[in-house]
């Protein structure tokens, strides 16, 4: 039965990030979309792949591909938020 | 009913399965790295090219993008309620879930083939056909280069999990499967709900996009 609900969440937020490409958000839309998509992708990893039920093995193996991957996402933003004057690539 | 017996490096069956489960855990963390990366290097060049991004992925298909998300999102359920229904002991039920799981695939990839020739037609095909509309500059191009190396790795992953569920269905069909050791089932399922998880990154970036 959780699962059904789960379905449906993951349906009305796939309309609601739909939709918020047609209001005039402008630069708070995309954060939305990503912060939606983040809770959807969350979403389907502990329902779906259930790692509510899996061992603690698993679950860190799950959450160490995010941690590099955060790492590489902030160390990159970093690089781009404080040069100054690079060029375009 | 067949005899399950561990393999040979194995002490228990439930060893081997928990073993298979690290494994495709070990192996997601790398898939979650590479399109991890091919995201964030999307993001970087729309960070630096707003108006060109949003003007070329205004001409991507939405319809086709959303159908497909509604698709992937439904597929990963009836992927787990197979898996469920086989934990279960009813296995004609669990072939029924990985069955609608092929259709929604299969539809998927129908979907997408369509969109792609909507695409040629479109004439947004670098390297192939792709022509600069009006006021378009440079980077529209690099963003359509972004769409098509995107959408063809997951359209391969999805047809790589496409032949996974269909085999699987075969094994749950022979009885391979028990209460005590579904571990291939589990680990493709994971797969499977994965490359649903790719979907849900890549449709806002892809087609939400310039919309407004």
């Amino acid at each position: 039965m959780s699962y059904i609900i789960g379905w449906f969440v993951l349906l009305l937020l796939l309309g609601l990030s739909t939709l918020s490409a047609f209001l005039s958000l402008g630069s708070v839309a995309p954060l939305l979309q990503f912060a939606i998509a983040v809770t959807q992708a969350g979403l389907v990893f502990v329902l779906f792949m259930r790692l509510r039920d899996a061992q603690a093995l698993p679950r860190i193996f799950a959450g160490i591909g995010f941690f590099w991957l955060a790492l590489l996402f902030v160390m990159t933003a970093i690089d781009y938020a404080t040069r100054s004057g690079m060029p375009q690539p | 009913m067949r005899i399950l017996r561990p393999a040979t490096q194995f002490a228990t069956i439930a060893q081997q399965g928990e073993v298979a489960h690290l494994g495709i855990w070990v192996f997601l963390a790398t898939e979650i790295m590479f399109f991890g990366a091919l995201i964030f290097t999307y993001v970087t060049y729309r960070h630096l090219h707003p108006v060109d991004f949003a003007a070329a992925a205004a001409h991507t298909e939405l319809w086709c993008g959303t159908v497909n998300a509604v698709l992937l999102l439904t597929s990963s359920l009836t992927m787990v309620l197979g898996i469920d229904a086989c934990t279960a002991g009813r296995r004609r039920i669990a072939v029924r879930w990985l069955a609608a799981t092929i259709l929604l695939g299969l539809g998927f990839l129908g979907v997408k083939s369509y969109e792609y020739v909507a695409d040629y037609h479109e004439q947004v095909v670098p390297a192939l056909n792709f022509i600069f509309r009006h006021g378009e500059h440079p980077p529209a191009e690099l963003f359509w280069v972004f769409y098509f190396i995107a959408t063809l790795l997951h359209a391969v992953h999805m047809t790589i999990g496409l032949g996974l569920v269909l085999y699987m269905t075969y094994r749950v069909c022979r009885g391979d499967f028990t209460r005590f050791y579904r571990a291939p089932l589990e680990v493709v399922g994971l797969y499977w709900s994965f490359v649903d998880t790719v979907w849900i990154f890549l449709f806002p970036m892809l087609y939400l996009n310039g919309r407004s």
